[in-house]
């Protein structure tokens, strides 16, 4: 019976399905509990946060780190920005064409980044990330340059759409379920227990083993990284129409290494990980604000303190501990009863 | 076509620089493996060094560059030791670890001296003049002793014993411990070696870019382009490359948008991946 | 299979169930106040949250803008000390105390955002400061929605853009160009200059309303370079102005970066030409590094560091001895603006920014003689908020063993011709008359385009 469980615990729809399922509880809870404005703006902050690190967790997953993250969720913020303010269409159609702008964009990064070992891929991401910044600085006329684009349509003012609850970002239900779902995709990929996820995951373990089964490293790779821009689109421009402006520092290489620090942070490999990670490096310097450099030396501190304790990240190492007591527990009680569990 | 030649002379002196700034980079990433995003930061602490020591000690400007060296080989391989090392076999951890000093150092910095810029004069002044050609003879002196340095460093790696420890570490590291070279002190000697490098770097740059708080990340992203344009692990390829993106950049700002002028590095940066990832002197088997 | 499966599926169905009902229950409430409606007029107490009325400083606590932060900060803190210690805010006979917070810009759209939302869901409604470009552009019409004012120098991209609940305090270049092109044409004797502008909308209507008068009076731009808040290395663009034999420099950006522009001309053989200086040029910050050209520049804006009241000069003193710093022209923004804000409370007898802002323009009238930036009054528009009546001085660097305390950076030029000249929208508004005979006053169409 316990090789069963064994094998049900880890395969099928279910467990992920649960963690999807406590996640969106979670989010309608705390979007009850926490009813200021501000409160729900930082909530809708972290659930963008964790799109973006879903995204960069499946790239992750095949064996490649990217710094466009978030430079990725700023051309879907800044081409549905633009669709806002300049056509008549409404914001559904301009969330949609930034999403596939962002994912056309990822596609083409990752074609290039074909023939690239680890490294220079992630050197190539960066590059990119600093051209758009430098592109959208200075393309005044269309992207406002320094001060960005405003005006975005919101969610609360499409009507038909109108989730209407006290303290605005009306939304966030909306917002909520496309990252639950989209939650549940990306860890049922990551965890591989279907067949594009045993592709993602061959590629990541081992370039050479995943060739000679006739997956192609290259093909998945691509294929991961335009879906993890597709998400970065996605994110990108509905915080645009939540915030109301597309702005070139929210979507810079800073924001775009902190999108790795939440992938790094609460561990790569499994949804609570990643949501963890992302909630926690959206509220932390949030919290963080309140003195001189404070922020600067909170967060500071905080990396270092991590890379530190951390090995692979909160949850892998809070999963550790547990083990630990657990096998330590098993391991007091065999001594007493002198009885091992064979 | 005078002003074409006193641009293309600007950049060759300014390339100069940056070469010096990335070699510490480069020597990093092709002996050590090591990602360093930490990197600019003790760059820009270099400089504040050089600036403390001249204007407590009122030292000749050498002699404090001379100073700002030493104590940042002594930070770099106390750091190396601390924080480097025991971090070593996880890439993300090192990251992390970068991060936080990222963020740390400008904080700490401008905590202790403020964040208004400061000045580390050189006294060389004067300018050659030769019709529309003008420079600054700092510039060119500034770029001399950078010269020096990294001639006196590839002089080092290819001659002397110690140097060929090194790059048979670089190459590999098992292999170099079988012949009896341990990797670690080579790694801590490397670290402090580059660490002072880019230190005598910010403080020669800053005669003229002045010492300030927020030179870390412009530091950084030059020291990765010029790096990987030129191949890592390449003495001669961060001269070459940095001279080009030297030479880039002043031509860019002059000719071209001066708004599009700081994407020219990174172009060429995307440029080099896409035709010959290995960079200009880079060995083929590192880049795909 | 047995009792797991039933388990996991009753898990399943108890999960998605639950989630759904939530989700309906949150669907078929109500709707209840959201940020979206104006209030208007009618609460006089709106802004008044545990007995006081706080002005929040918007400003970057982090990073290395905090040069422009501290002094802006105690400025706003000691007009909030001054009104408490005179009995506090007076609204409907009762007294209220008034704080200065200070929140987080962040020096970008997103933290500026946030903490503004913070600071209105703590029942705020006044915000000054702003650095950054982003930050004003990201707050047009979200403090509307929230019925909060803010006063600012900067306010994002055009700067005048539409929103009527801001109280703008700098003078408009449109209005002042000429006055700037005649002074390094007529008293300077200028005539070929080379001018680097910081690459924005700024940057842009300082250069161009410049150059177009400056080649009007017959004198000569020979460069136009931009340069970005990250460039740290000038040469090239300060070497190519050599064949061009410039004999003036305009520097169009302030602090950090403009004073390494002007040592890097003055390195690259720029020792003998004056400098013309825009932007927050701040005596904290060149007193240690403008040794090389600070005795030839002259500043071509406003009045504001012009320090010569007794009153001024108390002020200077307190800042050095709390912060050690010395006054800058965000302190008399900051100043100023908060006292202007406070008097039109009282005189509206309401803490509702729609109030105030109509009450604003009398408030800095009837106030005029107390304003440290000798406003004469303010000018309201139909949607695009209130403008300080700033006057415009050109002014000469004072040398740096100055005692900035007791005296300003600033000396005004002797010539009367460039002094107090109104630096705001002319014409049509009342009391406005020309001192500086040649400048061109904006047409009716211009006037039209740019207030509507």
């Amino acid at each position: 019976m316990s090789t069963v469980q064994a094998t049900r615990r880890t395969s099928g729809i279910v467990p992920h399905l649960a963690e999807a399922g406590a996640l969106m509880v979670v989010g309608l809870a705390a979007y009850f509990i926490l009813t200021s404005a501000y409160d729900r703006l930082i909530l809708s902050n972290a659930l963008v946060n964790v799109l973006l690190a879903l995204g960069l967790a499946l790239t992750l997953r095949t064996g490649r780190i990217s710094l466009a993250q978030a430079t990725l969720a700023g051309v879907g913020a800044y081409v549905s920005a633009w669709l806002s303010v300049n056509t008549t269409m409404s914001l559904f159609m301009t969330v949609v064409l930034g999403t596939l702008a962002a994912g056309v964009i990822g596609l083409l990064i990752g074609m290039l980044g074909l023939r690239l070992a680890g490294f220079y891929f992630v050197i190539a991401t960066l590059a990119f990330s600093q051209v758009f910044t430098v592109v959208v600085g200075a393309w005044q006329n269309v992207t406002g340059g320094l001060n960005g684009i405003v005006g975005v349509l919101r969610f609360n003012s499409v009507p038909g759409f109108d989730f209407s609850f006290s303290g605005g970002y009306s939304g966030y239900v909306l917002l909520l379920l496309i990252v639950v779902v989209l939650a549940y995709v990306v860890t049922a990929l990551m965890t591989g227990r279907n067949k594009v996820g045993r592709r993602l995951i061959a590629v990541g373990d081992n370039d050479l083993i995943a060739t000679s089964v006739g997956v192609h490293p290259a093909l998945w790779r691509t294929v991961a990284f335009a879906v993890g821009s597709l998400i970065a689109g996605l994110a990108g421009s509905i915080q645009a129409s939540y915030l109301g402006v597309a702005a070139p520092s929210t979507y810079n290489l800073n924001a775009s290494v902190l999108v790795l620090a939440m992938v790094f942070l609460g561990g790569k490999r499994s949804l609570p990980g990643v949501v963890i990670g992302a909630v926690a490096l959206t509220y932390i310097p949030e919290w963080a604000r309140f003195g001189p450099q404070s922020q600067l030396l909170i967060s500071g501190a905080f990396f270092v303190v991590i890379a530190f304790l951390l090995p692979n990240g909160l949850i892998p190492t809070a999963g550790r501990i547990i083990r630990r007591v657990r096998n330590k527990k098993a391991q007091e009680r065999a001594a007493v009863t002198g009885v091992t569990n064979g | 076509m005078a002003g074409l030649v006193l641009q293309l002379i600007n950049g060759v002196l300014l390339g100069g620089l940056y070469a010096l700034t990335a070699l510490g980079l480069t020597a990093q990433f092709g002996v050590m493996r090591i990602v360093n995003f930490a990197y600019g930061t003790l760059f820009m602490v270099g400089g504040y060094a050089g600036w403390v020591i001249q204007s407590t000690l009122h030292t000749p400007y050498v002699l404090t560059v001379v100073i700002a060296m030493a104590i940042m080989f002594v930070i770099g391989t106390g750091l190396e030791f601390v924080a480097f090392r025991p971090l070593r076999a996880s890439e993300e951890r090192t990251i992390l670890l970068g991060l936080g000093i990222m963020s740390l150092g400008p904080a700490l910095i401008i905590l202790t001296f403020g964040s208004a810029n400061q000045l580390l004069p050189s006294g060389v002044t004067g300018l050659f003049e030769s019709g529309p050609i003008v420079v600054a003879y700092e510039r060119i002196a500034t770029v001399a002793l950078a010269a020096v340095l990294i001639l006196a460093v590839a002089a080092f790696v290819k001659f002397t014993p110690a140097g060929r420890a090194v790059r048979a570490v670089a190459d590999d590291p098992v292999r170099a411990g079988l012949l009896g070279i341990s990797p670690k002190p080579v790694y801590n000697i490397t670290f402090g070696v580059t660490t002072a490098l880019s230190g005598g770097a910010a403080c020669l740059l800053a005669t003229s870019w002045q010492v300030t708080p927020t030179i870390d990340s412009a530091a950084l992203l030059i020291s990765f382009v010029v790096v990987i344009v030129g191949g890592i692990g390449s003495i001669a390829g961060t001269l070459v490359a940095g001279v080009l993106i030297g030479v880039l950049t002043t031509l860019g700002q002059v000719y071209v948008s001066q708004a599009l002028a700081p994407a020219a590095p990174f172009a060429a940066l995307i440029l080099i991946l896409l035709l010959r990832p290995q960079g200009l002197f880079g060995r083929k088997t590192r880049a795909a | 299979m047995g009792t797991s499966d039933i388990s996991r599926r009753a898990m399943l169905s108890g999960t998605a169930a639950g989630s759904l009902a939530l989700l309906l229950s949150a669907c078929t409430r109500d709707s209840g106040g959201s940020t979206g409606a104006s209030t208007g007029s009618g609460n006089p107490l709106l802004a008044i949250s545990n007995g006081a009325l706080s002005f929040a400083v918007c400003l970057p606590v982090s990073g290395a803008f905090t040069t422009v932060t501290v002094p802006w900060a105690q400025a706003v803190k000691y007009a909030a000390d001054e009104r408490n210690e005179a009995g506090g805010l007076k609204i409907k006979g009762k007294s209220y105390k008034v704080t200065a917070p200070m929140i987080d810009e962040g020096y970008a759209a997103a933290p500026a955002l946030a903490s503004a939302q913070k600071f209105f869901s703590q029942g705020g409604h006044y915000i000054g400061g702003l650095v950054s470009e982003e930050a004003p552009t990201a707050l047009l019409g979200v403090n509307e929605q929230a019925d909060a004012l803010i006063s600012t120098c900067i306010v994002g991209n055009p700067s005048l853009s539409k929103n009527n609940l801001r109280l703008f305090g700098d003078s408009l270049t449109q209005a002042t160009g000429s006055m700037r092109a005649h002074f390094a044409y007529d008293e300077l004797k200028l005539r070929k200059i080379a001018t680097i502008e910081l690459k924005n909308s700024w940057g842009a209507s300082y250069q161009e309303t410049f150059a177009a008068a400056f080649k009007e009076l017959g004198g000569e731009i020979v460069a136009r370079d931009y340069m970005d808040v990250t460039d740290t290395d000038f040469t090239a663009r300060i070497s190519g102005w050599k064949a061009f034999s410039p004999d003036g420099i305009y520097i169009i950006i302030g602090n950090s970066p403009g004073i390494t522009i002007a040592n890097q001309a003055a390195q690259l053989g720029f020792d003998s030409q004056p400098f013309l200086l825009e932007g927050a040029w701040d005596p904290n910050v060149y007193k240690t590094t403008g040794a090389a050209f600070i005795d030839r520049s002259y500043y071509v804006s406003q009045y504001p560091y012009c320090h010569t009241t007794s009153a001024a000069v108390k002020l200077a003193q307190k800042l050095h001895d709390d912060k050690n710093l010395f006054v800058t022209n965000w302190f008399w923004q900051g100043y100023d603006s908060t006292r202007m804000v406070l008097d039109a409370m009282e005189l509206a007898n309401s803490t509702d920014p729609r109030d105030v802002i109509s009450a604003l323009p009398e408030a800095v009238e009837k106030g005029a003689s107390k304003w440290l930036i000798k406003a004469p009054g303010a000018v309201a528009t139909k949607e695009k908020g209130v403008y300080l009546k700033t006057p415009v001085w050109m002014a000469k660097f004072r040398p740096l063993d100055t005692d900035f305390i007791n005296e300003s950076p600033l000396v005004a030029v002797d010539n009367a011709k460039y002094a107090n000249v109104q630096g705001w929208l002319p014409a049509q508004w009342k009391g406005y008359s020309q001192d500086l005979a040649d400048v061109q006053p904006l047409t009716d169409a211009e006037l039209k385009k740019l207030v509507g």
